[in-house]
C-alpha cells in the first residue's frame, strides 16, 4: 500500500496533531516495539496500516476471517507466555465476534493487548478519505486481584 | 491406557479416553471447544488433565481462531465442536486455516444422523463433508473403536508433517451418539 497524504494529515510526523490518526499511532506502536512483539493485524485498515508502518516478521495480516483479529492473539499469547502480543482490531470486526472478550476475559492473558479502533465505519476498503478518529481503546489484561 | 471399569469383563478404554491419550501423546497442549453432551466424558477428562490447557468458547469460529494463533505460537491445538457448529465455520477454514497452512485439529461429534429427530440437525449434517471435500481437506468419519487410535494418531503426525488441517467426524457408531425417545 502507498502512504498518501490523506493518510498523515501534516505528514509522517505529525505526532503533534490534535485529532489522532490511525496510521500515526500504530506507526508509532509499532516504533515501541523492542521485544519481539507479536503484532496481528485486522482486515482492512487497521492492516494497511499496520503493513505501512513497516513489515515484521512477527507481524501477521489476517485476511478474510473477519472477527478473528483477537481470538488469533490469544492463541498466540496462550502459546507463547513470554511474548507479549497486540491485537489491532476495528471496531466494525469485534462487533462480528464480541463473544472472544467473554473467552479472554475468563483466562485473563497478561501478555495480550487488545486495541480496538473506533472508526465507526465498516466500508474501510471502499473510504477514499478517512475520518478523524475517536479515541482508540487500549485494552491490555491484567491479572485479577486476588 | 487406564481401564475403564472394574469389572471381570476384559478391560477396554472408552474412545475418550483413546482420544485423550493420543492428544497426549502427540504433544496436543491446547484443547478449545464449544460445549456438546457427547463429548462432555471428553471434555470433563481433558479438564482434569493438568497436561491440556482447556477452556470453552462462545463461538466454533472463535475457537478456530484461537488454534491459528497457538499453531502460529508453536503450540499444537485442537478444537471439539458438533456438526451444526462445523456449519458455522467454512469462511474461517477456506480465508485463514487452508490458505495459512495450519493443521488444525478438528473433532467434530456427528450429528444429524443414525437416529436424529430435529430435521435441522439432519440438514446441516449433509453439508459438512460437501464443505470438508471442496476445501480439499482431510476427513475422516470413524466409527471403529479399534480404528480410532491409529486414525486420530497417524492423522495428528500427517496434520503436522504436511502442514494440513484434518477433521474427525466422531460417529454415533463409535460415541453412542444422542438418544431420543422415540
Amino acid at each position: 500500500m502507498s502512504i498518501t497524504a490523506h493518510n498523515v494529515p501534516g505528514g509522517g510526523a505529525a505526532h503533534n496533531a490534535k485529532v489522532m490518526n490511525r496510521f500515526a499511532l500504530t506507526k508509532r506502536l509499532v516504533g515501541q516495539l523492542k521485544h519481539g512483539e507479536a503484532v496481528i493485524g485486522g482486515i482492512g485498515n487497521a492492516n494497511f496500516d499496520l503493513w505501512a508502518s513497516g513489515q515484521r516478521p512477527q507481524n501477521f495480516y489476517m485476511l478474510g476471517s473477519m472477527g478473528l483479529t483477537i481470538p488469533i492473539a490469544f492463541g498466540v499469547a496462550i502459546a507463547q507466555p513470554q511474548r507479549h502480543v497486540i491485537a489491532l482490531e476495528g471496531d466494525g470486526s469485534l462487533l462480528m465476534q464480541l463473544g472472544c472478550l467473554a473467552t479472554v476475559a475468563m483466562r485473563s492473558p497478561k501478555n495480550l493487548t487488545m486495541v480496538v479502533w473506533i472508526t465507526a465505519s465498516i466500508k474501510s476498503p471502499a473510504r477514499s478519505r478517512p475520518r478523524a478518529l475517536r479515541p482508540p481503546i487500549w485494552w491490555r489484561w491484567r491479572a485479577a486481584p486476588a | 491406557m487406564a481401564a475403564s471399569s472394574q469389572t471381570d469383563a476384559p478391560a477396554r478404554a472408552g474412545w475418550h479416553e483413546i482420544v485423550l491419550d493420543t492428544l497426549k501423546s502427540n504433544n496436543v497442549k491446547l484443547v478449545v471447544y464449544v460445549p456438546d453432551r457427547v463429548f462432555t466424558p471428553l471434555i470433563k477428562a481433558i479438564h482434569a488433565d493438568p497436561f491440556f490447557t482447556t477452556f470453552v468458547c462462545t463461538r466454533e469460529e472463535e475457537a478456530i481462531g484461537i488454534v491459528t494463533g497457538a499453531w502460529m505460537g508453536g503450540m499444537r491445538a485442537a478444537v471439539l465442536m458438533q456438526t451444526s457448529g462445523f456449519a458455522t465455520i467454512p469462511n474461517a477454514l477456506a480465508s485463514l486455516v487452508v490458505p495459512s497452512q495450519i493443521p488444525a485439529l478438528i473433532f467434530v461429534s456427528e450429528r444429524g444422523t443414525l437416529g436424529e429427530f430435529n430435521l435441522g440437525q439432519a440438514m446441516v449434517c449433509k453439508t459438512m463433508r460437501p464443505v470438508l471435500d471442496s476445501l480439499g481437506m482431510e476427513t475422516h468419519t470413524i466409527t471403529r473403536h479399534d480404528e480410532l487410535a491409529f486414525i486420530v494418531d497417524r492423522s495428528i503426525k500427517q496434520a503436522v508433517a504436511t502442514q494440513a488441517p484434518v477433521t474427525f467426524i466422531l460417529s454415533p457408531l463409535l460415541t453412542g451418539g444422542k438418544v431420543f425417545a422415540a
